[in-house]
């Protein structure tokens, strides 16, 4: 049996405490604790669903030894959509652009838009398909991600939101 | 019909994509229960076995262990397969549904034991200290090899690998093949096909108060609550499914999944349980797109009139019966393609293997067929000197010309018009010989029919209801399992639209078996069609209650009333009407019924003769085209995918969005099967079990896809609308191959899938690795 | 049963201590994206994991004297932003566009891509080309194996359990370059990678080359085979390439049964690969796409 391991972070904002098996990922953590929005689609990196912001960025959770996050900061979709006002409107661009089917790598995806326009991600289809490549998606066929993603980067571009 | 739309057609948004966006939603793994236990499955080790005995004692013994069941816990462990039909077809079509093993071992999918523990970890260690006594048998892997005489038999329980043998025939096939002028013949074989959602099969079940045996499990057939009822001998009022959405199914979360494995938990331990698949779990037990061996024969006249289609389909079926004679009769409908052909003969079987089970994939047995006919079609054109979309153009079914089976489709038929929209936009500019980078471009145009709604023998039928709010807002209720397609959401925009209020007025509660009405599967591209044509007509009855009540108050007949902007109203005069809320309030208190539900039903048909099937199988057709445009490496055989255009006559749109979305999602789906897409089967064995070796597209590596969507009205579903989920998806694969084709030149090596680089790069150096 | 411990090494000092103290028991963690897939298969148990990813000592990239030094830490996403990178070696800089998918080169370090020890491992093939210095510590001292003699078999290095990689140095080399063929754009696992380091001459004659390659063999690998028959032909003499094609041969021994691709296959592509590699290191070209 592994070791529990104590560890303190912050997870959208909130300060918490996790007991841990040693070996437990992050992604196993935060859904333990009912941080649901991050799902678990592969457990192996190959889906990109769990995607979440570690201090800033985008990581797979399934990938983040949740020990080792002790004293750092998690940000899921669903806290960003509540905290983030760029977050929020990404998120409601993937309502008008259509661009959520089932809603499973959602979240994922959406962290990932998230990060790409926090660190400075231009409106640029080709980018924006380069960086949603870690996650996979099998309704959509991907172009309303990328339109909701592009449509918010124009947003920011024109000034009409602030990064 | 309704001539000024208001909601039909917006990209209005769906009652759930706020929720999904922000993370709110919950599916199936995402719900807890105080005291609850997890559950497992042990596979078989071997595809092909005799299982001899198992003994579970250590794995009872383990501490956190409670329960460990094998076929002898099981009430009624063999049972007819039934996939939520309302009638027993009978016939061949239902076959046997086990739920753990006895007998021989068919696959490596098979459960072998089920176990329930305190923790997931727990639940492994119980299954490795599960003893199988297995005594392992040569198995069979082919399906042309199982129908042989003296092959090895899959099962214990039949006599034949044989599934099911069936055939159209029309004209007199081998008299036409003297009037051809040209006559090409082909070998194609596709791949299993996977369906991949991104979220694994999974729910939880538990015990309600009243002993009610109560699943958490999202699935696109509900239905399947009877089953699990007959599997554990109660009545079907003690299996509930409230269910959740699906993070994706396309046929695969058809059949069922972990329903009775959970039923037969919670009542050994009296406790909650969940059980959730790992992917790896996923890949190698639920049920593929069938693998099948298509051998075609088409002949023309010199100027390119088709005379003669003769094709025969031999199907892998898997371990067990499963749905594989339903996707029979579509590969079968459909192998002669969407062009006018005298003479046909198409014979297809079906046969049991010691691969994993192969059941419905979006699209349910028309891709393969449609890989095939498309590969023939480009090759015959080859042949007679003309271009591949003008031969296309000259055999082409129109409005009134019969399928093969002389089932003239009553559905409008664009294909002639979506062609000619695809070819534009396809060579819009003059394919160049080759990209700046040096390689070789090539294009190709793919044309396809598929069925939308079930097998009309199947005596589908759908069941909406809707109950006014006294506040004007209105609850829609209907057991639509929603896959993600937005099938509920459209629900509510079509009795928003008639009842003349805002999508956001009309709420839905959907997928409970017990507390919704029973609208049938998810599948079959079946529920806007049928729940859509239900929903329709309960808000007409609805809006009948409404205006009599108006006009009793307002004093004009009901002919002379409309309904719209939350009003009743003359249609001469708008500003003599009564609020929505009015009305309603009206109607209550002179006791009218607020509450109602209406059924729809789809034609109906007998079963058919399966040594000569006639007539009509399907209510109606949707047609699409995909044009794509393709760069070879010439060194290395790799390819990318430069242009897709992908048309549909979606009759008409209810959800911009929605339908957008499928017609993108669809081409995206399968543009990677005909290449990538491969399990790797090998002996039963699932090799390719994971999202790094099953390789399905990033958006790195697919273009924007451009939609031509027609509405030309002529559908069955409501406002003349189609169904398009499942058409989407077809004829991307040959358009894909046969740009391919165009750009290296030569049809070696591109007809057996996968049509890897390897095969691309050798057959443009002319080695011939596919025989 | 899963059966790990955790510590948490602050330090350098720490995490070397650590290893010595537990030895073959220790199971360096740092990015992470390798050990959790290692430890969710099974394929380690019964081990201390140690957190090395807060040691801040360990990161980075910048020039120390000559050479450039890059931290064992120091993430993949890090490379592929870095000019430094991008102008002194092309090669590790073409190779981190292409690992795995963006999110994960958030995570994954080029220490962590090292000590794997993949065949197919993107970084590798690069490093090897730059015949850099794979820097490591224990609690007897600090030592430096050249890397291209590091790799011992599948997942093996001649780094020794108590040993812990610090960092990479190297001599800048703009002339070299990376090619890799996965099944996909991202998200890829390499069918086969080639790295290039190569000058010419004023009429375009290879005066120099070293080839390493990928996903061909149990260990990335050096193809000496290759650069003999390199030297001296002419970069855009498509025809000179033929004596590589096949000397290129004996360099490699592809895994047969391959879930990725055929012996034949990879054999095939290999000359291809190094042919565009050598092509581009010459010219000094990082951009994206294989010009054929």
């Amino acid at each position: 049996m592994s070791e529990k391991v104590k560890i303190r972070l912050k997870v959208n904002g909130e300060d918490v405490t996790y007991e841990v098996d040693a070996h437990m990922s992050l992604m196993r953590a935060l859904r333990e604790h009912y941080v649901w929005d991050v799902k678990c689609g592969c457990e192996v990196g190959e889906c990109g669903t769990c995607t979440v912001l570690l201090d800033g960025q985008a990581v797979k959770s399934c990938l983040t030894l949740a020990a080792a996050c002790d004293g750092h900061e998690v940000w899921t979709n669903k806290g960003l959509g509540y905290r983030d006002p760029l977050t929020a409107r990404l998120q409601e661009a993937f309502v008008e652009c259509g661009s959520v089917q089932c809603g499973f790598c959602t979240p994922g995806m959406i962290v990932a838009g998230a990060a790409y326009l926090k660190h400075g991600g231009k409106a640029d289809r080709a980018a924006i398909k380069n960086i949603i490549s870690g996650n996979l998606c099998r309704c959509t066929g991907y172009v309303k991600i990328v339109d909701a993603i592009y449509l918010v980067a124009k947003e920011i571009e024109e000034g009409r939101l602030t990064a | 019909m309704k001539k000024n739309l208001k909601l039909i057609g917006n990209p209005v948004p769906r009652h759930d994509a706020l929720a999904k966006a922000k993370g709110e939603q919950l599916y199936s793994d995402d719900w807890v229960m105080p005291n609850m236990l997890y559950g497992k499955v042990l596979r078989s080790k071997y595809p092909a076995a005799i299982l001899r005995g198992i003994d579970t004692s250590k794995a009872e013994a383990l501490p956190g262990v409670h329960a460990v069941l094998t076929a002898k816990d099981v009430p009624h462990n063999e049972d007819i397969s039934k996939f939520g039909q309302m009638r027993d077809v009978g016939g061949g079509f239902e076959g046997l549904y086990k739920v753990l093993a006895t007998g021989k071992i068919r696959s490596k999918s098979e459960a072998i034991a089920l176990v329930a523990a305190e923790t997931e970890e727990l639940c492994e260690e119980a299954c490795k200290l599960i003893e199988v006594d297995y005594e392992p048998t040569e198995g069979v892997y082919d399906p042309r090899e199982a129908l042989k005489d003296g092959a090895y038999l899959v099962s214990s329980e039949d006599a034949s690998n044989r599934i099911m043998r069936s055939k159209i025939e029309c004209g007199d096939i081998d008299a036409a093949w003297a009037q051809c002028d040209a006559i090409v013949e082909g070998d194609y074989f596709t791949t299993p096909h996977e369906h991949a959602y991104i979220e694994t099969e999974g729910g939880m079940g538990w015990l309600d108060e009243n002993g009610v045996i109560t699943l958490r499990v999202g699935v696109q057939v509900l239905e399947h609550y009877r089953t699990v009822a007959k599997i554990m001998g109660l009545q079907h009022t003690k299996v509930r499914n409230m269910s959740v959405p699906m993070g994706g199914g396309f046929g695969g979360k058809e059949d069922i999944t972990v329903e009775t494995y959970l039923a037969l938990l919670v009542t050994k331990t009296r406790r909650p349980v969940k059980m959730i698949w790992s992917r790896e779990e996923s890949l190698e037990t639920h049920a593929k797109r069938h693998p099948e061996y298509l051998h075609y024969k088409t002949g023309a006249t010199k100027d390119g009139k088709i005379l003669a289609q003769e094709v025969s389909i031999v199907m892998d079926g898997g371990s067990y019966t499963y749905l594989t004679p339903w996707v029979q009769m579509y590969s079968t409908y459909a192998a002669a393609g969407p062009y006018n052909t005298p003479n046909v003969s198409i014979v297809s079987e079906s046969a049991f293997t010691n691969n994993t089970f192969s059941s419905a994939n979006r699209g349910f047995g028309g891709p393969q067929v449609n890989f095939a006919h498309e590969r023939q079609m480009d090759k015959l054109a080859q042949k007679l000197g003309l271009s591949p979309v003008e031969l296309r153009r000259r055999n082409l079914m129109h409005n009134g010309d019969p399928l093969p089976t002389g089932f003239i489709p009553q559905g409008h038929n664009a294909l002639p018009e979506l062609l000619e929209k695809v070819d534009k936009a396809l060579n819009a500019s003059p394919k160049p010989e080759r990209l700046p980078d040096g390689r070789k471009v090539g294009r190709s145009i793919a044309c396809a029919h598929t069925v939308y709604g079930r097998l009309t023998f199947m005596h589908d039928s759908s069941r909406v209801s809707i109950r006014l709010e006294l506040d004007g807002s209105v609850t829609l209720r209907a057991g639509v399992p929603d896959l993600g397609g937005g099938q509920a959401s459209s629900l509510c925009q079509i009795v928003a639209e008639e009842l003349g209020l805002d999508i956001t007025d009309v709420h839905p509660y959907i997928m409970d078996t017990h507390l919704t009405p029973l609208s049938g599967t998810t599948t079959a591209t079946r529920q806007l069609y049928m729940s859509g044509n239900a929903a329709l007509k309960c808000a007409g009855v609805m809006k009948g209650r409404l205006m009599e009540t108006a006009s009793g108050i307002l004093g004009y007949p009901v002919s002379n009333l409309a309904m719209g902007d939350h009003k009743i109203y003359l249609v001469n005069d708008p500003a003599v009407n009564i609020p929505f809320v009015k009305a309603v309030a009206n109607l209550s208190n002179d006791g009218g019924e607020l509450e109602t539900i209406t059924q729809f039903n789809a034609p109906f048909t007998e079963v058919p003769d399966l040594s000569n099937i006639k007539g009509q199988l399907n209510p109606d057709l949707t047609y699409t085209c995909h044009g794509v445009e393709v760069a070879v490496d010439e060194e290395t055989g790799e390819f990318e995918i430069l242009r897709i255009i992908a048309a549909i006559d979606a009759g008409k749109m209810i959800n911009k969005n929605s339908c957008e979305g499928q017609v993108e999602g669809g081409a995206i789906y399968h543009v990677f099967w005909p290449t990538h897409e491969d399990l790797k089967w090998e002996k039963g064995i699932t090799r390719a079990n994971s999202f790094s070796t099953y390789i399905m597209p990033t958006a790195a590596d697919v273009p924007d896809v451009e939609t031509i969507i027609l509405e030309s009205g002529g559908g069955l579903g409501p406002y003349g609308a189609k169904g398009v989920g499942e058409p989407s998806d077809n004829s991307i694969a040959p358009a894909v191959v046969n740009a391919i084709r165009d750009a290296i030149g030569t049809d070696l090596n591109l007809n057996l899938m996968p049509v890897t680089p390897e095969k691309i790069l050798n057959a443009i150096r002319g080695v011939d690795m596919e025989h | 049963m899963k059966n790990f411990a955790f510590v948490n090494a602050r330090s350098l000092e720490e995490a070397v201590g650590h290893l010595a103290a537990l030895g073959p028991q220790a199971y360096v963690v740092a990015g992470a994206t390798n050990v959790m897939v290692d430890i969710r298969d099974g394929k380690r148990n019964d081990k201390t994991l140690v957190n090395i990813r807060g040691i801040d000592a360990l990161r980075g990239i910048r020039m120390e004297g000559a050479l450039v030094w890059v931290g064992a830490l120091t993430t993949i996403a890090e490379i592929g932003a870095s000019e430094l990178i991008k102008g002194h070696a092309p090669a590790l800089y073409m190779a981190a566009q292409v690992f795995a998918d963006p999110t994960t080169r958030n995570s994954a370090t080029i220490g962590g891509n090292l000590i794997k020890a993949s065949a197919g491992g993107d970084t590798l093939p690069p490093l090897m080309v730059m015949e850099a210095d794979v820097h490591v510590k224990s609690a007897r001292g600090e030592r430096a194996l050249p890397i291209c003699d590091i790799f011992t078999g599948l997942g093996k290095t001649r780094v020794e359990p108590d040993e812990l990689v610090t960092h990479f140095t190297f001599a800048p080399q703009p002339h070299t370059a990376f090619m890799k063929m996965g099944q996909r754009k991202s998200m890829a696992i390499s069918v086969c990678t080639a790295a290039a380091y190569a000058t010419v001459d004023g009429e375009g004659r290879v005066t120099d080359c070293r080839i390493a390659l990928g996903a061909v063999a149990s260990t990335p690998v050096r193809a000496s085979a290759a650069e003999k028959a390199l030297l001296g032909i002419k970069v855009d003499d498509e025809g000179a390439y033929e004596a590589m094609y096949g000397a290129v041969q004996g360099d490699i021994n592809p895994r047969p049964h391959s879930v990725r691709a055929s012996v034949e296959y990879r054999r095939q592509i290999v000359p291809v690969l190094v042919k565009r590699a050598v092509r581009r290191a010459a010219l000094g070209d990082c951009g994206p796409r294989v010009q054929p």
